[in-house]
Formats: structure tokens, C-alpha cells, sequence
């Protein structure tokens, strides 16, 4: 039975995550096999570290890891050792999003073409930068490979972002994400203010999910991301492709504003 | 009350879609009297031209001249091969006559100027066929129009075709020639698949990218496109593939007053929807936002042996060919602007010129440099 502390998570939503944990138990901060953050407190920050020199594995939410710099203070933690550090993107979680990642890998859908991103987010203390760079590993993830050219335009505005993929033959990915405008008026939805959806087009088929990107989506990809972390910590499994892909995906993220910021398409090397 | 007399129709080439002279038709405004063609186009067009003129029980003339100038014509609705389109129209438009003529406005920019110049010179109203009176798009334009959403900021079209074109790609063997691009859309005419009917090849941004351009042109209140970025991939079919078109594409569109958009437009093949395909709406504005089903409403149906092919949604409520009709018959009686005119579709025009431009170059095109290079 794996020992884990918790940190982010309190009150029902982590007594309900200790229950749904199979081979691991839930503990009070100390000394513990692996450790989960999901929120970037001044304690998780010293638990992470401590975690990671102490040789044991970490899981930490890809939304708290935004920047290159910062993931490699991480790995010097771990002293170089990237396999003990699960960056997870939620997003990947998501009960609908893994479906359709399911499909795409089963081929039903042939070769993707097409990946369509739609994302409100009405949460002011969201990172704007970290969202997006979660949106676009989603992307690259349901593609399966990487972005050849990144395009990307505002409307003058911080609050909102569309990015254009491309990937190679021509496939691409359009990724919108508008946030909470710093002084907001009344709304007139007629969606949720927090409306998420996806579609994806592939060779053979389609598969879309629109608007349900939320509780009780929200709460189950913890579990799921946990149960497969405490799953991989008793297997051996090793972490380091979870960090290869957010570096990419943060790698992105800086074509994204450097695309912003000459108002031009950029290339980006291959590998 | 009192009755005014139809605007009597010639038909110049029915070769295509026919449903844009049914759809004028089902105005009492409008009478279909004479369908017309050159004489020199081939057998089969001959062929369409009479079968159509035979159902509506009106003449067939092989002298679109001739057609024009004794048939008492005041309007002439235009829907040859591709390359034809402008042709026609400004010759009709040279003869004095209103003109209503189905999309692509044209294959070439030289053509599309012509044809704009030539309707500016003779003061016909000119109707590009199009899709903006359907209910689910007129009820957002009047809903953003109203402030319902306050200011707009963003707007992204979907829209996707799921039908199949021929045999899918890879599905050529080695030795096989390359499908023939004309020949199939002639055949494709029996389930009315046939939009790129003409010798050139053309992509579904060439095709059908008019009908989302125009809602976002509409829903914009005309804001001009200035800045694109777009990828383009022959991705679904063989004969897209063969012929060097796109079956899918997307574009990223820069506005004037800062308004950004996207537009992801394909013809995805049949698997892809149970009814069709789905083309959708997101219109983003700084006091709310419309996420819009252009098919809306719809009526599900299912049922025991129901054939794969048949929609399992059925679009209702459907009046776009009666409100084109008569939107084009007040621009006459008023000498008002139709919804879609003909500078307006240059516009639309210039717009996937610098998306297929953007996708040849790797880069974003503004919309005045491809203008002036066009004209260089």
C-alpha cells in the first residue's frame, strides 16, 4: 500500500479521493512514498522539493508548472531524474476527452485533421498562460504529433487568445480560450459562461463534446490521474514523458507569444 | 390589393443547381420563362438545359443573346460550370438585367472585377445565392444587431459538409490514373454534390466558403477581412488529393475594428455526421456569447431499416429560397443593396484568395498586399 500525501486537496473532495484510491492510502503531510499537488502553496512547494530530493515520486498538475525554467527546477530537484515527476494536464483527464482520445488510438477516426477548441473560462485566478499551454498539449495529444507552425492573434485584448496549429500535410488545430474580462457586465448567455467544447475531424470520422467540460467531468479526472499515478509508483513506471511533453507544450506556449508579438506565423524546428 | 406583375426569369444554364430557379420560383414575384445556354457548350449540358425546361414547361434557347433580348426578361438567374458564372452574369448584366447567381462568384479575380464593374455600370441588382436567411443565423444577426451581446469581439464558423466525393484517399493503386476532376462532378449532379462543377478544380474554401464568409460578413455588420492565416489539406478524398484541392481548411480571420474569427470548412465524408454534417456558430461578445446550430431546428426521426444515408435530423422551418427571393425583389423595387451584392462577394472573394495564398506561402497575406500583387 503506497503512502500518499495530498496536497490542494481538502475537506469531501479528498475524503472522497481516499476512498476511490485503489492501492494507496491517503496520509497527512510527512514522510510518504509519493505526493500529489495540485495547488502551489508555500508548503506544497517545500513538500515538492522535499519529495523529489528525498528520491520519492511526485505528481504535480501541469497548470502549476508554467514555464521551461521552472520545469527544470523541478528535474534539479529530482536531481536530473525526470522519471520521478508526473506532470499531468488535467485536461487529458477528462472523462469525454479521454473517450475520444480512446477512439482516435483504436482508429476509428483515421488520421486526424482537424482539432477545434472552444474554452470560457470564468475563473479569475486561472493562469492564462498555463490554460492555454494545457489546450495545447490537448491538441498536439489528439493529433498525436507535434505542430509543425504556430499562428496566433488577439483581439487587442489580453483576455483573449486564438491559436492556429499546423501540423504536417496540412492538418491543424484551432484553439480559442477567452478569459474573465477584468471588469465584467452583465451576461446574456445563452451557453454556460464557462462553455467548453471540442471536435475533432479525422479521415474516417468525427467526434465532438460540447459543453460539458465541468463538474462532474471536473472531479473524476483527479481520481483518474491519481489512480493511474499510484498504478505507474507501484508498477516502476517512469514519468519523463509526461515532462518531454509539457516542455513541448511550453515550448508552444513561446511560439504562441512570439507569434503575438511579430504578428507572424512561425516554424518550428522538427523534434 | 394590388398585383404586380412577375419578374419574368431567363434561366442562363441550369447545369448546376438547379435549386436556385426553383428557389426564385417560389416567390409570386418571380416566373421562370425561358432556360438559355450558348450553343457551343457540350451535349450533356444541352441535355440538363431541356429536361429542366421541359419540367417547367417553358422554352429552351441556344442563344443566351437571343434569350435575353425577345423573352421579355427582367432578371436572369445564373448557374453554368464554375468558370462560366461571371460570364454569364455580365452579360446579362450588359443586357440590362437583374442577376441572381449561384456561388463561386468566380475562378479568377480578373472575372470577378469584370463582373462587379459590369453590374456598377448597368445598375442591375445583383443577388450572390447564399444561406443568410436561414432561421438559426437571421436569429443571431438580429440578436447581435440588438446588443444582446454587446460589443462582438470573436466569431467562428464550422461548417462541414459530411459527404463522401469518390473514393477515399489512398485509395488509388499504383498505375491508376488520377481521378478526373470534371467528369466526376458531372456525375456527382445526381445527389446534388456537384458545387465545384467546372474544368478547373477547386477547393471546399473556393466551393463553399462563400456561405460562412457571408454569415460572418453579415453577423459582423460588414466588417472587411484584413489579415488571414490558413492551412488547407486534401485530407478525406482521393479526388482532391488527385487534383491538388483542399477538402479541408482552416483560416484564421483578422477584422477591422479588431475583431478576430476562424473558419474550419471541409467536406468530411459521410461517416463523419448522421445528418449531414454540423455547421456551428460561436459568436463572442464583451456581455455574453451565442453558440449557434446552424441547422436549428431540427425534428429527430428514427426508425426500424432506416436507410444509412437518410438524416436523422431534419432541418424545419427552412424559408432561405423564399427570403432570398424576396429580398432580391425589394433591392429591385427599391434599388437598395441585396444581402449578399456583389461587392460584398468580392470581398468574400479576396478573402479565400489570401486564405489559399496563406496556405501556399506558410505565412499570414494581408488582404491589400494579395489585392495588389492580383493586380501587379
Amino acid at each position: 500500500m503506497i503512502r500518499l500525501a495530498v496536497s490542494g486537496v481538502h475537506g469531501p473532495a479528498l475524503q472522497q479521493l481516499s476512498r476511490r484510491l485503489r492501492g494507496a492510502v491517503v496520509e497527512p503531510p510527512g514522510e510518504r512514498d509519493a505526493a500529489i499537488v495540485v495547488d502551489y502553496t508555500a508548503d506544497a512547494v517545500a513538500s515538492v522539493e522535499m519529495f523529489l530530493r528525498s528520491g520519492k515520486r511526485v505528481l504535480i498538475l501541469a497548470t502549476l508548472c508554467p514555464s521551461l525554467p521552472f520545469v527544470d527546477q523541478l528535474v534539479s530537484y529530482a536531481r536530473g531524474d525526470a522519471s520521478r515527476i508526473a506532470i499531468v494536464n488535467p485536461l487529458r483527464y477528462l472523462p469525454s476527452r479521454r473517450l475520444i482520445k480512446g477512439e482516435i488510438d483504436a482508429g476509428k477516426l483515421g488520421t486526424v485533421g482537424l482539432v477545434r477548441i472552444h474554452h470560457r473560462e470564468t475563473d479569475d485566478s486561472v493562469d492564462r498562460s498555463a490554460l492555454l499551454c494545457s489546450h495545447l498539449d490537448l491538441a498536439t495529444w489528439l493529433s498525436g504529433r507535434q505542430p509543425e507552425c504556430v499562428y496566433a492573434t488577439t483581439d487587442g485584448n489580453t483576455a483573449y487568445t486564438q491559436v492556429h496549429l499546423g501540423f504536417a500535410s496540412g492538418a491543424s488545430a484551432l484553439i480559442e480560450v477567452s478569459m474573465p474580462r477584468l471588469a465584467p457586465a452583465p451576461m446574456s448567455y445563452t451557453v454556460r459562461p464557462d462553455y467548453r467544447s471540442l471536435l475533432v475531424i479525422g479521415s474516417a470520422g468525427a467526434a465532438s463534446a460540447d459543453d460539458q467540460m465541468r463538474e462532474p467531468e471536473g472531479q473524476l479526472r483527479l481520481a483518474v490521474s491519481a489512480q493511474e499515478f499510484v498504478n505507474d509508483v507501484a508498477a516502476g513506471i517512469g514519468f519523463a514523458s509526461t515532462v518531454d511533453q509539457w516542455r513541448q507544450a511550453l515550448r508552444i506556449g513561446q511560439a504562441v507569444d512570439r507569434s503575438l508579438a511579430t504578428h507572424r506565423a512561425i516554424w518550428l524546428e522538427a523534434g | 390589393m394590388q398585383s404586380r406583375r412577375p419578374f419574368r426569369c431567363a434561366v442562363l444554364s441550369a447545369v448546376k443547381h438547379d435549386y436556385v430557379a426553383r428557389g426564385m420560383a417560389s416567390h409570386p414575384r418571380f416566373e421562370l420563362a425561358v432556360v438559355a445556354d450558348d450553343p457551343d457548350v457540350p451535349d450533356w449540358a444541352h441535355e440538363r438545359n431541356q429536361q429542366f425546361a421541359d419540367a417547367w414547361k417553358i422554352p429552351y434557347v441556344r442563344d443566351v443573346e437571343r434569350a435575353l433580348r425577345e423573352f421579355d426578361v427582367q432578371v436572369a438567374i445564373v448557374s453554368p460550370e464554375a468558370e462560366r458564372h461571371c460570364d454569364l452574369s455580365v452579360r446579362a448584366a450588359n443586357a440590362g438585367v437583374h442577376v441572381v447567381q449561384d456561388k463561386p462568384l468566380a475562378t479568377k479575380r480578373s472575372e470577378a472585377e469584370r463582373l462587379v464593374a459590369a453590374v456598377k455600370k448597368s445598375g442591375v441588382r445583383f443577388l450572390m445565392w447564399n444561406r443568410n436567411f436561414f432561421p438559426a443565423v437571421q436569429q443571431s444577426y438580429e440578436h447581435v444587431m440588438a446588443g444582446g451581446i454587446g460589443k462582438l469581439y470573436a466569431i467562428h464558423a464550422d461548417f462541414y459538409f459530411a459527404k463522401d466525393a469518390g473514393p477515399p484517399k489512398g485509395s488509388r493503386q499504383p498505375g491508376d490514373p488520377p481521378l478526373d476532376w470534371y467528369a466526376h462532378q458531372i456525375a456527382a449532379h445526381a445527389d446534388g454534390s456537384d458545387g465545384g462543377l467546372g474544368r478547373e478544380p477547386m477547393g471546399e474554401l473556393a466551393i463553399e466558403g462563400i456561405y460562412p464568409l457571408a454569415y460572418i460578413q453579415m453577423l459582423t455588420g460588414g466588417a472587411k477581412v484584413q489579415r488571414v492565416f490558413a492551412r488547407s489539406t486534401a485530407h478525406f478524398h482521393q479526388l482532391y488529393a488527385d487534383n491538388g484541392v483542399e477538402d479541408l481548411a482552416t483560416v484564421t480571420l483578422e477584422m477591422e475594428g479588431g475583431i478576430v474569427g476562424s473558419l474550419a470548412i471541409g467536406r468530411i465524408g459521410a461517416a463523419s455526421h448522421p445528418s449531414g454534417g454540423e455547421s456551428k456558430l460561436h459568436i463572442l461578445g464583451d456581455r455574453g456569447a451565442l453558440v449557434v446550430n446552424e441547422a436549428a431546428p431540427t425534428v429527430g426521426i428514427y426508425y426500424k431499416g432506416q436507410p444509412p444515408k437518410e438524416h436523422r435530423q431534419r432541418r424545419v422551418a427552412i424559408d432561405n429560397d423564399f427570403l432570398l427571393a424576396d429580398n432580391f425583389a425589394q433591392a429591385i423595387d427599391t434599388g437598395g443593396e441585396t444581402i449578399l451584392g456583389a461587392r460584398a462577394s468580392l470581398a468574400i472573394f479576396a478573402t479565400v484568395e489570401a486564405a489559399l495564398e496563406s496556405c501556399r506561402t506558410g505565412q499570414a497575406v494581408d488582404i491589400n498586399d494579395c489585392w495588389e500583387r492580383s493586380h501587379g
